[in-house]
């Protein structure tokens, strides 16, 4: 893989997406509680490239992604897919289109319906979207069946009835079904083996080659992320902190936080490190630190740190928020 | 192996010995009730006199009461011996009068006794059935619909309708559904139909709370999240993915309902509230025996444990649906 990849037009655009939750109402005396989940986070991905999501759990990288598709309504920001202005549309054009972009989940189990054979679950699509015959259908059933690698004899069969594996490709292959240009992939091979977690990227590399997908692959799984992304992100209480390319970040990681997961990749040779892993949890995202919001957990705090959120940096094609650099 | 949801619960729930035999009384009384006047009547099937064939009992159901104009005035009875008669094997009908043979206990003549005017006991229970059965899934039917149509509401929409819907399911179930029957049916004038529609609209706030439930818990599900993501509608949704889900857990509740409603049947004949005689009802037919209970036991006997059968058959039958659908035994294997 090469480094210069910035030719490729943006397929996808995100500026200032932001998504508060509530997490009580007020009371008589008190304010409403807020979650700020995703907070003014902007980032591009080009056509046919993966952007990788990292962050722990916690740092609001399911509710970014989802509400980049807008199955979480966003609060703020502007989202472009493919030169549409997603965050602008209304409810039945929002539907109309929602067939350029897809969603596979962490959880092969409950991604699936339990009361509906494979055949209907992967053709679910086709039938809210097109006007098919049965005989368009079932072709169509059967290219996305091989194009994942199942079995077409297994198309009577239920969800209950595969391993997780095989119902990560189902899913995969119900996210195909219209021809998507956008995919997020919302941990997709987090809950199963490692084993089969290898079968599951390669499959999702060799797709994106085939059919040209963008993809935005969100993980807390550092190696998984290094093995299929182009560029990454690392978000740390509903903020980007670090925007790199793969092999930048893995090289020479910026920000302290990037810096100590980095560290706690577990590696087959252990080295000493210069300090030790990321100690502490993350803070409730209700109440976040001021100023820098990693300075409780970071080994070079400053003073500034404590009081002023840094501003984002460029170094290279690199941008960090830290006041390090 | 091709086996749906209903098959994998099929599979779990026939594991149960006890729970497949309540399966089987309660499709024999269901049975047993839908062809009451082929089991019990006093017309025989079959009767030939004279070379000709006559068919009472098939004529008297099609017709719809009437007799063959040339049998007027024929004694059919059993024990007339005249030409070929075959009856059905209880050959008794539920209003027939016999007055030689009054609180006879169970005999080869009448298998259950008769009761205080001389009915065949048997005769009368297998009538009684129907309208065990009869209340029992109507009442249910009715209130199940009513559960499951407001439950979706106020578990799809949430919010303030949710709240609304929550709130009168409360109050609701805090009324003594039994005496509000009551009330009703003596504002309303006791009948089958009364009995029916009362049990049907005071008790659904069950069905709706579990149906509620069920939906608040699904529609955050990844797979209805990924029908959304297809840019499904809500319609589809919730006919597709949400409601076939969530109507597991009220086939149970509805299999306990029909129990508890054969029940209130039972209890409301048993006050005079419910059917009016002469249909016979299991109810009907304890509270007739309350004066000869001294000395004609059957008569209190065979109703009583009848209906603790039926109860007990339907509640197996509950109880094991709700084991198998237990996420453990469901759970991929």
């Amino acid at each position: 893989m090469t480094t210069k990849k910035s030719s490729q037009p943006d397929l996808v655009t995100v500026d200032n997406l932001t998504k508060f939750f509530k997490t009580r109402k007020a009371g008589l005396f008190e304010r409403p509680g807020t979650i700020r989940a995703v907070d003014n986070i902007s980032f591009s991905i080009p056509e046919g490239r993966t952007l990788g999501m990292v962050g722990e759990s916690g740092s609001g990288k399911t509710t970014a992604a989802r509400s980049i598709l807008r199955l979480i309504e966003p609060d703020a920001g502007f989202i472009s897919i493919g030169g549409t202005r997603v965050s602008g549309l209304e409810r039945a054009r929002l539907r109309e289109f929602r067939k350029n972009m897809q969603i596979v989940f962490q959880d092969p189990y409950s991604s699936l319906n339990p009361r509906m054979a494979v055949e209907k679950i992967i053709t679910e699509p086709l039938a809210i979207h097109t006007a098919m015959s049965r005989t368009g259908i079932d072709k169509k059933f059967e290219e996305l069946i091989d194009l994942v690698g199942l079995e077409r004899a297994h198309r009577g069969r239920y969800p209950h009835e595969f391993s997780g594996g095989q119902r990560q490709r189902i899913g995969i292959a119900r996210a195909l079904a219209l021809n998507p240009k956008f995919i997020v992939l919302d941990e997709p091979v987090s809950s199963l083996d490692v084993s089969i977690q290898g079968q599951i990227l390669n499959l999702l590399k060799d797709l994106q080659k085939r059919l040209r997908l963008t993809y935005l692959f969100v993980s807390h799984d550092l190696a998984v992320v290094e093995h299929v992304s182009d560029r990454i992100v690392v978000m740390y209480l509903g903020r980007i902190v670090e925007r790199n390319t793969t092999e930048g970040l893995y090289s020479r990681p910026l920000h302290p936080y990037t810096q100590s997961l980095m560290k706690s990749i577990p590696a087959v040779k252990p080295v000493k490190h210069g300090f030790a892993v990321i100690s502490g949890e993350i803070p409730s995202p209700e109440n976040p630190p001021p100023g820098c919001h990693f300075h409780p957990r970071c080994p070079y705090v400053m003073t500034i740190c404590r009081s002023v959120y840094p501003a984002y940096r460029r170094i290279g094609y690199a941008k960090v928020a830290c006041h390090l650099y | 192996m091709k086996a749906g949801y209903w098959g994998v619960l099929w599979r779990e729930f026939s594991k149960n010995r006890l729970a497949l035999a309540g399966l089987v009384i309660v499709i024999s009384l269901i049975l047993l009730a839908l062809c009451a006047p082929l089991i019990a009547n006093n017309k025989p099937y079959i009767y030939i006199t004279e070379g000709k064939v006559y068919l009472p009992l098939f004529y008297d159901i099609i017709t719809n009461g009437k007799e063959y104009a040339e049998l007027k005035g024929t004694d059919l009875s059993k024990e007339k011996f005249t030409g070929f008669k075959l009856f059905p094997p209880v050959a008794y009908s539920y209003s027939e009068y016999d007055l030689d043979s009054i609180v006879v206990p169970p005999s080869r003549k009448h298998l259950m006794g008769t009761d205080e005017q001389g009915r065949d006991l048997l005769a009368r229970m297998i009538y009684g059935s129907r309208v065990s059965i009869f209340i029992g899934f109507i009442a249910v039917i009715i209130y199940v619909a009513i559960g499951i149509i407001i439950g979706s509401i106020a578990g799809y929409y949430g919010g303030w309708i949710d709240m609304v819907i929550s709130r009168i399911i409360e109050v609701i179930m805090c009324f003594p559904t039994f005496f509000l029957i009551l009330t009703i049916l003596a504002l309303w004038g006791p009948s089958l139909a009364s009995v029916m529609l009362v049990i049907g609209i005071t008790s659904w706030p069950g069905i709706a709370r579990i149906v509620r439930g069920e939906f608040l818990k699904l529609r955050e599900m990844d797979f209805v999240v990924a029908s959304q993501a297809v840019g499904a509608a809500d319609r589809w949704i919730i006919f597709r993915h949400i409601l076939p889900n969530a109507l597991a857990p009220v086939l149970v509740s509805a299999t306990f309902g029909i129990a508890s409603t054969i029940l209130i049947e039972s209890s409301l004949s048993f006050l005079g509230f419910g059917v009016q005689p002469p249909t016979p009802s299991w109810g009907d037919i304890l509270s007739q025996s309350r004066d000869f209970m001294d000395f004609a036991w059957w008569l209190t006997f065979i109703p009583g444990f009848a209906i603790f059968i039926t109860i007990t058959a339907y509640n197996l039958v509950g109880d094991a649906l709700q084991d198998a659908m237990n996420p453990k035994s469901l759970s991929g294997k």
